[in-house]
């Protein structure tokens, strides 16, 4: 701290007082007789606060106005000689940092001394505590929008990296709204229509109509195929077998089958029909005839569409709201239940199923129109 | 931040009692309801004093303030924190503060 002050005093007496003081202090004072000699120093003393003694001549007041005509901001502290609070909060108005009283000791200076170094002035508020109540009330509303902000965008955060991402079927329209069979090949799929009586054929790449097949003798139930070969069932119960060229030309036609079987699949080994409103699931072998060997009961709610695949039967349940999966040996039993989004609509009627590479196709009607969608087979 | 203040911390003459002398300092900040004053004078928290001082073309006589903390700095000086006693005298101080502080405020 710069330590150097200066000290006006005229008494000897005072002067030995207050050096003794001020040593003690750690200041280093430069006394001066008067207000001329103050002066006369007080560029090449640079002092960090003045010390004036009262009761000299000329009056306090006056060497404040003249120290501070040289020096604005710097403290005086006038040394009063009797404690007289009129008169100090006069010598303050006038400039005076602040009083001492007297006696002069060291206790008395050491905190005038100590804080002569800083003035600035005092802070005026209209209203301090509804001011503070103000920003409170601010910094609590800040502090809740970015807890919120925190909570909402961590909720967010956590519900888009821990929450099971929901499955969107890849949905397409179909410009009819009866289909009854779907079959899955390498690069078209193929829907039945009992309504227009017809073979649609729609690309995979954006499920276009590439071709249109009339049946004028058959109303299909339901359909399926293998490799080399694609069945149609029939409203009156019999089942064809045709080839899978340009005009699906027909091989064989069995007998017509009772109870009229709507849906149908080739497991590969064994041929499977069911008829939906029994629940009655019947295994054939895969012949011409497609002989019974043996009958189901449908271990769900309600079947309206059936298929398989080398490994499973799958059927779609409404009342489940789910597709269900079977065994080819028993399938009585079901092995897993999986929910079916696309039940949420109340109106969809699943008519078709097929499966193939692990996904699961649906057919079907909702609100007077038809349409086909695909889900990843449940695990 | 209210950045509004005088042009230099206000003097104060402080009041402790009819039988002594009275002290001064100088109010470090004001509000019609709290003030801080900043004297070298040692006062006991809770005392009841009473100040004089002069904010703008206005003075005020024996504004009663109770003392609710006493803080003493690095330099010795005492930091005291006052709530006026007295609703009449802390309109006053109101109005006066609004009549000091410029228009904006």
């Amino acid at each position: 701290m710069f330590n150097t002050i200066q000290v006006i005093c005229a008494s000897e007496k005072d002067k030995l007082i207050l050096r003794g003081i001020f040593k003690n202090l750690g200041a280093d004072a430069v006394f001066a007789s008067d207000l001329n000699d103050a002066l006369a120093v007080f560029e090449k003393a640079r002092p960090a606060a003045v010390f004036t003694a009262d009761g000299g001549e000329p009056p306090v007041e006056i060497q404040l106005r003249e120290i501070r005509r040289v020096a604005p901001f710097i403290p005086v502290i006038p040394l009063l000689k009797r404690r007289d609070a009129t008169r100090a909060v006069e010598l303050m108005k006038a400039g005076a940092m602040d009083c001492a009283q007297s006696p002069w000791t060291e206790e008395e200076l050491r905190p005038l001394y100590r804080k002569a170094v800083r003035l600035t002035g005092t802070p005026l508020e209209l209203d301090s505590s509804a001011l503070r109540r103000r920003r409170r009330s601010a910094a609590l509303a800040l502090a809740a929008f970015f807890a919120f902000a925190g909570f909402s965008g961590g909720l967010y955060y956590g519900y888009k990296k821990y929450s099971p991402k929901a499955s969107h079927p890849h949905t397409f329209s179909l410009p009819y709204a009866h289909p009854t069979g779907i079959v899955i090949k390498k690069d078209a799929v193929l829907i039945s229509d009992w309504f227009s009586q017809g073979l649609y054929e729609h690309s995979f790449k954006n499920f276009n109509i590439t071709k249109v097949t009339s049946l004028p003798q058959v109303t299909p139930a339901a359909m399926t195929a293998s490799q080399d070969a694609l069945w149609l069932a029939g409203v009156n119960g019999v089942i064809e077998r045709r080839l899978l060229d340009a005009r699906y030309t027909q091989v064989s036609r069995t007998p017509a089958l009772s109870p009229v079987p709507d849906g149908a699949c080739f497991d590969g080994l064994y041929f499977w029909t069911v008829h939906s409103a029994s629940g009655v699931i019947t295994k054939r072998m895969p012949g011409d005839a497609l002989t019974e060997m043996k009958k189901f009961k449908y271990p769900g709610k309600k079947l309206t569409a059936f298929t398989c695949d080398t490994r499973f039967l799958w059927a779609a349940d409404p009342d489940l709201k789910a597709v269900v999966k079977m065994s080819l040996d028993d399938p009585e039993r079901i092995l897993v239940r999986s929910d079916l989004d696309a039940y949420a609509s109340r109106t969809l009627k699943i008519t078709a199923m097929a499966a193939r590479d692990g996904r699961l196709w649906f057919a079907g009607e909702d609100g007077g129109r038809g349409l086909a969608f695909y889900r990843d087979e449940p695990k | 931040m209210n950045l509004n203040s005088a042009d230099s911390y206000i003097p104060a003459e402080i009041k402790t009692s009819l039988d002594l002398p009275p002290l001064w300092g100088r109010l470090g900040s004001l509000s019609p309801g709290e003030a801080e004053l900043v004297s070298h004078f040692e006062l006991p928290r809770g005392k009841v004093i009473a100040l004089s001082f002069q904010l703008g073309r206005s003075a005020f006589e024996e504004i009663r303030a109770r003392i609710k903390k006493v803080l003493r700095d690095e330099d010795g000086y005492y930091n005291y924190s006052l709530v006026f006693l007295d609703p009449a005298q802390a309109e006053l101080l109101r109005a006066a503060i609004a009549g000091t502080l410029p228009p904006s405020v």
